[in-house]
C-alpha cells in the first residue's frame, strides 16, 4: 500500500515537472510584445498588430508585414525563403540568416528572421529599415509611440471659412496648387462652384450674411462649394489670387452695376423668354429589361411608366407644354434611341424616370442626378464645331451633348431634389452627380430621378410613405413651374 | 528501495522530463517549424500571397467596403489581375453584399503601360443584373476600387462583355468609355 502510494507520488511529481518542462521554456520563449498601432488615412480605420518577444527581442510577423504595407508574399519552403515585393521594390528574408536583400543589396539585421508556429517573424527593427531603405515611401515609423502612421493625401483645398464684411460675404480658402475654379451655376437663391479633382481637408458647413447654408464638401467630381443665398442676393464674384479663392455674394446693386460683382441671373430653362414648350420624360427601362425588382412587388420598369404618364399629365395641365415620352408601353428602347427621341422631338427639358428599393433610400426616399460636370476621359477632345462663318449652327459631339447644359441640369436636380425633401420630410433625399448613360447625349437640361416606394404600403400601388405617385408627379411639376417662371 | 534512492530516482526522472521538455520545445520550434501552417507552400517562387483589399456592398447604403483578403497570386500582372478579381467574383465573407450577377466571369485582361485596365467579363454581368442605380454603382464602385486600390499604376478601367465596350452593365451608369479611378473613390 505504502508503495503503491508512492508511486503514484513520483509518477504525479514526473508529470508536474514534464508539464513545468514544456511552460516554463515556453514562457520564457515566446512572449507577447508591446502592441504596434497603424494608422491609415482616412476612411481607413486604425488597427493594432502585436509583435512578439523571441530571447528578450521583439519580433513581427511578415504577414502582419504584408498586410499592413500591402505587399506581396512569397515562400520557398525547401530553403526557408520568404520575399516580400513591396510594388518595384523586393526584401528577401531567409529564416536564421541575419543578411537580408533589398533589391539585390545585402543589409544585416543583426538577429536573424526566426520560424515560429509556420510563420516567418523578423526582428522589430525591419519596421524602420522599410522606410530607410526605400520601400515605403507613404508612412512613418514612430518608434516612441510605437505607431505606424500612413501619410494623409496632400489636400489641395484647405482651410474653408466664411467672413461677413457688410453687404459682402466672402467664403475664402486655401489652395495648394494652381486650381481653376468652375462656376457651375449662379441664380439668386444658390450658387455651386466646382474644383475639378481637387481634394479637401474637411466637411464644412456655414452660414452668415448673404449665404443661408453654405457646403464645402468633396464629390466624386473634386472639391465642390454650395452655397444657398438668402432672397434679396445680388451679385457674385470669383477670384484666385496667391493660392487663395475668394468667393463672394453680395446683396448691393450698386456694386454689380458698378461691374465690381457679376450679376446673379435666374435659371434660362425653356430660353430666354422662360417658356418650356416641349417636355421629354422617359420612363426607364421597360420589355425585356424590368429594372429593379420593388419591395412590394412589382418591376422598375411598370412604376417608371406609372409616374411617367402621372407627370405628363400635371405637366400638361400646368404648363400647357407638349410631353413627349420615350415609350409609351412596355417596350425594348435603346438609351441611344431615347437621346434621339429627346433631341428630334425639340425637348426643352428631359426628366428620367426610374424606380429602386436598394440602399440609402430602401426604405423610402429619392435620387435625383445630374451628369457629372467633369466629362469622362477622352470627351474634353471633342468639342463642339462651328459651321460657316458669322454664327452658324453649332455643332456638338453626340455623345456629350449634354456637356453644354450640365451647370442648368444641375441646378434643375437640386431644385426637384430639395422640393421633394420638403415635401417628403420623413424619407431621404439625396441629389448627386455621375456618369449616367441615358443623360449623355441629351442636348437639354436633363436629370434623372429615382424613386423607391416605402416597403410598407399606403392605399396606392406604389406608395411612398403615404404620398401617391400623383404627389411626387405634383411637386415636380411645380418645380418645373417655379423654375420656367423664374423668380417673382 | 529505501527512501533515498527512491528520492534520487524520483529526482532523476524529474529532470530527465524536464530536460525532455525543452528538447521537445526545441524540436517542434526548430523542424516541426519546416510546416509552415499559415504560409501556403507553393511550387516555385513565382507564386506568392499577397494581401487584397476587395470592395463589396453595404446593405442599406449606397457605398462599397473593402474586406482584407489574402490571395494566392503568380508574379505576372495579368495573373494577379485575375487572382485579385476571382476572390472578389468568390464574394464577401462578413456579412457585406455580393454584387455580380450569377454566373459572371472573368474571362480576359488586359493592362496596357499608359494606365488603363480592361476587364473581359462574361455575359451574365449585363444580362443577369437586376437592380437599381444604387446597386449597379455599387457594382461598377467594387470593380474600380479594387483595381485602384490594388494595382499600383491604374489610373483607369475598361469594362468590356464578352471583348465589346458595353453601353452600361443595368441601364444606368455609361461605362462605355474607361472610368477614372478618381471618379469612384
Amino acid at each position: 500500500m505504502t508503495r503503491a502510494v508512492a508511486a503514484t507520488r513520483a509518477l504525479a511529481a514526473v508529470f508536474t515537472a514534464f508539464l513545468l518542462g514544456l511552460a516554463i521554456p515556453a514562457a520564457l520563449a515566446i512572449q507577447a510584445g508591446s502592441s504596434i498601432d497603424v494608422i491609415y488615412p482616412d476612411p481607413q480605420s486604425p488597427e493594432r498588430i502585436a509583435p512578439i518577444t523571441l530571447s528578450g527581442t521583439r519580433y513581427i510577423s511578415t504577414n502582419d508585414l504584408a498586410r499592413v504595407f500591402r505587399a506581396t508574399k512569397y515562400w520557398r519552403p525547401d530553403v526557408r525563403k520568404l520575399s516580400l515585393r513591396l510594388g518595384d521594390h523586393t526584401i528577401r528574408f531567409t529564416v536564421d540568416a541575419p543578411i537580408v536583400l533589398v533589391d539585390e543589396e545585402a543589409k544585416n539585421l543583426v538577429l536573424p528572421p526566426r520560424l515560429v508556429q509556420g510563420a516567418v517573424y523578423v526582428p522589430e527593427s525591419v519596421l524602420g529599415g522599410l522606410m530607410d531603405w526605400g520601400l515605403v515611401t507613404n508612412a512613418a515609423w514612430d518608434v516612441p509611440s510605437r505607431t505606424i502612421r500612413f501619410r494623409s493625401q496632400v489636400h489641395t483645398v484647405r482651410q474653408a471659412q466664411l467672413w461677413v464684411r457688410g453687404r459682402v460675404t466672402e467664403v475664402s480658402a486655401t489652395l495648394l496648387k494652381t486650381l481653376s475654379p468652375r462656376l457651375i451655376y449662379a441664380t439668386p437663391s444658390e450658387l455651386r462652384l466646382l474644383f475639378e479633382g481637387g481634394t479637401l481637408d474637411s466637411t464644412r458647413i456655414f452660414s452668415g450674411g448673404a449665404v443661408l447654408s453654405g457646403t464645402i464638401q468633396e464629390t466624386s467630381d473634386g472639391v465642390e462649394i454650395r452655397l444657398v443665398l438668402a432672397p434679396g442676393a445680388q451679385g457674385y464674384s470669383v477670384s484666385v489670387s496667391s493660392s487663395r479663392l475668394k468667393l463672394a455674394v453680395t446683396d448691393d446693386h450698386d456694386l454689380v452695376q458698378s461691374g465690381i460683382f457679376s450679376k446673379l441671373e435666374p435659371l434660362a430653362l425653356g430660353g430666354p423668354d422662360h417658356r418650356i414648350r416641349t417636355v421629354v420624360i422617359d420612363p426607364g427601362h421597360g420589355g425585356s429589361d424590368p429594372g429593379a425588382p420593388l419591395p412590394r412587388g412589382g418591376s422598375e420598369k411598370e412604376a417608371a411608366l406609372d409616374l411617367a404618364r402621372a407627370l405628363r399629365t400635371e405637366l400638361q395641365d400646368r404648363l400647357g407644354v407638349r410631353v413627349v415620352l420615350t415609350r409609351e408601353g412596355d417596350t425594348d428602347v435603346r438609351l441611344s434611341r431615347r437621346a434621339e427621341i429627346a433631341n428630334e422631338s425639340g425637348g426643352e427639358l428631359f426628366l428620367s424616370i426610374h424606380f429602386d428599393g436598394e440602399g440609402l433610400i430602401r426604405a423610402g426616399g429619392f435620387r435625383v442626378y445630374a451628369l457629372s460636370p467633369t466629362p469622362a476621359p477622352g470627351a474634353a477632345d471633342r468639342l463642339p464645331v462651328t459651321l460657316g462663318s458669322d454664327g452658324g449652327a453649332e455643332m456638338h459631339p453626340w455623345d456629350s451633348a449634354q456637356n453644354q447644359a450640365t451647370g442648368t441640369s444641375m441646378a434643375v436636380g437640386q431644385a426637384i431634389a430639395d422640393a421633394l425633401a420638403r415635401n417628403f420630410p420623413q424619407t431621404s433625399v439625396a441629389f448627386r452627380t455621375g456618369r449616367l448613360s441615358v443623360l449623355e447625349s441629351i442636348a437639354s437640361p436633363a436629370v434623372l430621378i429615382e424613386c423607391a416606394p416605402a416597403p410598407r404600403g399606403g392605399p396606392e400601388a406604389m406608395s411612398l410613405q403615404g404620398y401617391s405617385v400623383r404627389e411626387i408627379a405634383r411637386i415636380v411639376a411645380q418645380t418645373v413651374q417655379d423654375l420656367a417662371r423664374g423668380p417673382a | 528501495m529505501n527512501r533515498l534512492n527512491r528520492r534520487w530516482l524520483i529526482g532523476v526522472l524529474g529532470s530527465v522530463a524536464i530536460l525532455g521538455g525543452f528538447f521537445w520545445i526545441a524540436r517542434v520550434r526548430i523542424q516541426g517549424g519546416n510546416q509552415p501552417q499559415r504560409l501556403v507552400p507553393l511550387a516555385s517562387e513565382l507564386e506568392g500571397i499577397r494581401g487584397a483589399y476587395l470592395y463589396f456592398g453595404v446593405p442599406g447604403a449606397d457605398s462599397v467596403v473593402s474586406e482584407y483578403r489574402d490571395v494566392v497570386v503568380k508574379d505576372r500582372p495579368a495573373d494577379q489581375v485575375r487572382a485579385i478579381y476571382r476572390e472578389l467574383l468568390a464574394g464577401p465573407s462578413k456579412g457585406h453584399t455580393a454584387l455580380f450577377p450569377d454566373g459572371t466571369e472573368l474571362l480576359e485582361t488586359y493592362w496596357t503601360d499608359r494606365g488603363t485596365l480592361y476587364l473581359d467579363w462574361s455575359r451574365p454581368l449585363t444580362q443577369g443584373f437586376h437592380g437599381g442605380s444604387a446597386r449597379e454603382h455599387a457594382l461598377i464602385a467594387s470593380i474600380v476600387r479594387t483595381a485602384g486600390e490594388n494595382l499600383p499604376g491604374v489610373e483607369r478601367v475598361m469594362i468590356l462583355v464578352e471583348g465589346e465596350p458595353a453601353e452600361t452593365i443595368g441601364g444606368h451608369f455609361d461605362v462605355l468609355s474607361p472610368l477614372l479611378v478618381r471618379d469612384w473613390r
